[in-house]
């Protein structure tokens, strides 16, 4: 198994842990999905990843961190109650 | 590109978009955050199987072969083939220069490329080596660089005074024949990567290929 195809089975292996870790401790929030699989995505291809040395990931970066920041402005809104 | 990625990219997308209106319409904040979640998973494997790029191995095989070719003609051109010493200079921190020479160089005399020395003529190639820095001596340095190059499964190295033995065990059929040549690649990257972790001239006394395992011999300073 070569090492960009090891990174995509953690990546939906971490997916999917964390996904059933949030639907077991009960959330309900949907932003908090979004903004942890955001999060896993980009520590698990943080550093030496064979998945960015092989493609231009960097369409996938631009997307993903504009949905985090978009997540956590939401986030923020609904905290300083602009929002409800 | 690359097909089966794309494919299941698509899919997963596709799929976690069905799940993410099902939740919508029952009303399941769950389910929703999980499509959402597995939508972006879809999403990075659709980026990376659609903006895939083969590695050039099979470019860069054909280009080294036929670099081998040419450089072992000019050799033999030059009267350097079948009596030839193998050296490699320490030019600078990563940088080494592998000299195909008649007779010992002294690495003060050459340059890279075609040029004639004291000793006679020779042909200079510079080599770009990576030595990942190991705590110890010389065997210990040595080893890193040869197990880094990955050529062989296992390498073994014995020091005895100035002479190293570098045995490699379960050579790469690939670099077992870039030895034919004087410019071989496993030749060429043994000795630079040689000459960069001892920090000093490396010339190959003596080597020997039997089965799948290759054995230099060469002597430092």
């Amino acid at each position: 198994m070569r090492r960009y195809e090891k990174e995509l089975l953690a990546l939906a292996l971490t997916n999917t842990v964390l996904n059933s870790a949030l639907v077991l401790a009960g959330v309900r929030d949907v932003v908090f999905y979004v903004a942890v699989a955001v999060l896993e995505y980009f520590l698990v291809t943080s550093s030496g990843s064979e998945m960015r040395e092989r493609a231009e990931m960097r369409y996938a970066d631009t997307i993903l961190a504009a949905v985090f920041s978009l997540a956590i402005a939401y986030k923020v809104a609904q905290v300083l109650g602009v929002i409800t | 590109m690359k097909e089966k990625y794309v494919l299941l990219g698509a899919n997963i997308v596709i799929i976690s978009e069905l799940f993410a209106l099902g939740a919508i319409f029952f009303g399941s904040p769950s389910v929703l955050g999980v499509s959402a979640s597995t939508l972006i998973l879809g999403l990075v494997i659709l980026v990376f199987g659609a903006t895939f790029k083969e590695p050039l191995t099979e470019a860069l095989r054909e280009y080294r072969s036929s670099a081998e070719v040419t450089l072992t003609r000019l050799a033999e051109d030059m009267g350097l083939v079948p009596e030839w010493v193998a050296t490699a200079c320490l030019v600078s921190e990563g940088k080494a220069l592998y000299v195909v020479s008649g007779a010992p160089i002294d690495c003060s005399e050459v340059v890279p490329g075609v040029g004639l020395s004291s000793s006679g003529p020779y042909i200079g190639m510079v080599v770009h080596t990576v030595v990942p820095k190991a705590a110890g001596g010389v065997v210990e340095r040595l080893l890193s660089a040869m197990n880094h190059l990955s050529l062989s499964s296992r390498v073994i190295v014995k020091v005895r005074g100035e002479e190293a033995t570098i045995e490699f065990l379960g050579v790469r059929r690939e670099a077992a024949d870039s030895l034919r040549y004087p410019f071989g690649m496993m030749r060429v990257l043994t000795l630079a990567h040689a000459a960069s972790a001892v920090g000093s001239r490396v010339v190959l006394v003596r080597e020997d290929l039997t089965g799948d395992t290759y054995v230099a011999v060469v002597r430092m300073g």
